[in-house]
């Protein structure tokens, strides 16, 4: 078996991993300078930039922003279940009105706690369903499973997801999943070519944002995403049920917005928000660790411990 | 002693015996933190988080667009006592660990163990402390749960006064 191995520790070996990441990008530029020629009809559209445009954007938007995060089952310090904590954020701009709000839950080392956390965000995202608001997730509505996750866990994610998407289509609320990292390939039917799509625009203009596509990937049905570019990184992934089609520029529009508000100006401000008050910090780790207690050392666990 | 609610967490430690906590409490009052015992000397309000936000909009705008960073917190500042045993400290607490007030029954326990009434870190504070107030509200409580040593605390509280009389020219 041949797995590409190098003698010695991972730190003895930077400069070859440097070197062999320079390698990788050289070949990803190869690959994307014969593909772009592949993707001249995708049309793109300018943001707007007059001063203080995105107010205007957003005045009345009630927007909400979910996120969670979560602590593992700690199974070496013998504690065997895990917690999940979500934080959903409203604002209504202009009106200078604002909610927090925070959920949490227990989950035994049996049950999947990635999957309870995405449950509890889509279940928080419904229940601000109401035809009016703006609702912001932190992630893709495509999710793209490891081949050791189970049929029963596929399946519960799908269907989650799928509830989130149906109930925004019956209820008319629009949804959107922003993806800041996205390594998704859905332009590779077009391209031909093995490259993700946000490396693929990376040349975009600032300010812009493409068409809108329907995604082949249809584990939950039907899709739209789009990129768009706001900073000198690498475009953004946004997604929405297709029934937001027909509000494509809108939907940019206030998607452009939010990020403008936000410190960084390349990251939704209400999701931003909903991230600040999601994390679990590391003291707040060390108290529920404290007081769950700990069954049981594994003797393994302190003995590769530094 | 049951748990008591947590009212809020430790935001900073300024030194061995000080810190600072995001908390709603008055000046004088008495929290605990883990073995800790420690007093709010004062309270003040923090500038609210918009200041990290790199934004050009003026301070009405963005009450209106993000009201949620535009609420300023209120900070308590404390002084360590002592630790729940009254016994000297020079251990500080650490930053998010939970604040909760101190009842009369804890208070009263701590001073007032054995019949012998003790309240062994006052110089202390009055050293560090150059508000009087803050004792004098410290032991008028003290009088109340206790006030089988009323005598003791009322001449330790005219002492305090006279001192404060003494700075000022009448």
């Amino acid at each position: 078996m041949e797995t590409g191995r190098l003698e010695g520790c991972l730190m003895a070996q930077l400069n070859r991993f440097r070197q062999f990441v320079d390698n990788y990008r050289t070949k990803l530029e190869d690959v994307r300078n014969e593909a772009i020629p592949k993707i001249s009809g995708i049309k793109f559209f300018k943001l707007e930039s007059k001063e203080k445009w995105y107010l205007e954007a957003l005045n009345g938007i009630r927007a909400v922003g979910v996120d969670g995060s979560q602590i593992m089952p700690l199974r070496e310090i013998g504690i065997p279940v895990g917690a999940v904590q979500v934080a959903k954020v409203v604002v209504v701009h202009g009106e200078g009105s604002s909610d927090l709000k925070h959920y949490s839950a227990f989950v035994p080392m049996e049950d999947n706690v990635d999957l309870r956390r995405f449950q509890m965000e889509a279940e928080t995202l419904m229940e601000e369903m109401d035809g009016k608001s703006w609702l912001f997730f932190d992630g893709s509505f495509i999710p793209t499973f490891s081949a050791e996750l189970s049929d029963n866990l596929r399946r519960k994610y799908l269907s989650a997801m799928s509830s989130l998407l149906k109930k925004s289509e019956e209820t008319g609320t629009p949804l959107i999943g922003y993806v800041d990292r996205s390594y998704a390939k859905d332009f590779v039917g077009i391209t031909r070519s093995d490259i993700y799509d946000a490396f693929l625009l990376s040349e975009m203009k600032i300010m812009t944002y493409t068409e809108s596509f329907l995604s082949p990937r249809k584990d939950v049905g039907n899709i739209c995403f789009f990129y768009m570019r706001l900073t000198p990184s690498l475009p953004v992934r946004v997604e929405y049920p297709p029934w937001m089609r027909g509000e494509h520029s809108m939907v940019a529009r206030i998607i452009a917005a939010e990020c403008m508000l936000g410190s960084t100006r390349g990251y939704p401000y209400i999701l931003e928000r909903a991230h600040t008050h999601a994390v679990i910090s590391n003291e707040e780790r060390d108290t529920f660790m404290k007081v769950v207690g700990s069954r049981g050392v594994s003797f393994k666990w302190v003995s590769k411990r530094r | 002693m049951g748990e008591q609610e947590e009212i809020g967490k430790v935001v900073r430690v300024l030194s061995h015996s000080e810190f600072e906590a995001e908390v709603e409490v008055e000046a004088g009052d008495v929290v605990r933190v883990g073995d800790l015992v420690a007093i709010v000397v004062s309270v003040y309000q923090e500038e609210p988080e918009y200041v990290k936000y790199l934004s050009n909009l003026e301070k009405e705008e963005m009450e209106m667009f993000m009201p949620d960073i535009t609420e300023a917190k209120k900070i308590a500042r404390c002084v360590v006592l002592c630790r729940d045993d009254l016994s000297e400290t020079t251990k500080s607490p650490r930053i998010g660990d939970r604040v909760v007030r101190v009842d009369d029954i804890f208070l009263r326990n701590l001073h007032f163990s054995g019949g012998e009434f003790r309240i062994p870190y006052l110089i202390s504070l009055l050293n560090k402390c150059k508000d009087t107030s803050i004792a004098r509200t410290l032991l008028s409580r003290l009088i109340e749960v206790i006030p089988e040593e009323r005598e003791l605390m009322s001449i330790i509280l005219a002492e305090i006064e006279y001192s404060m009389m003494k700075g000022i020219e009448l």
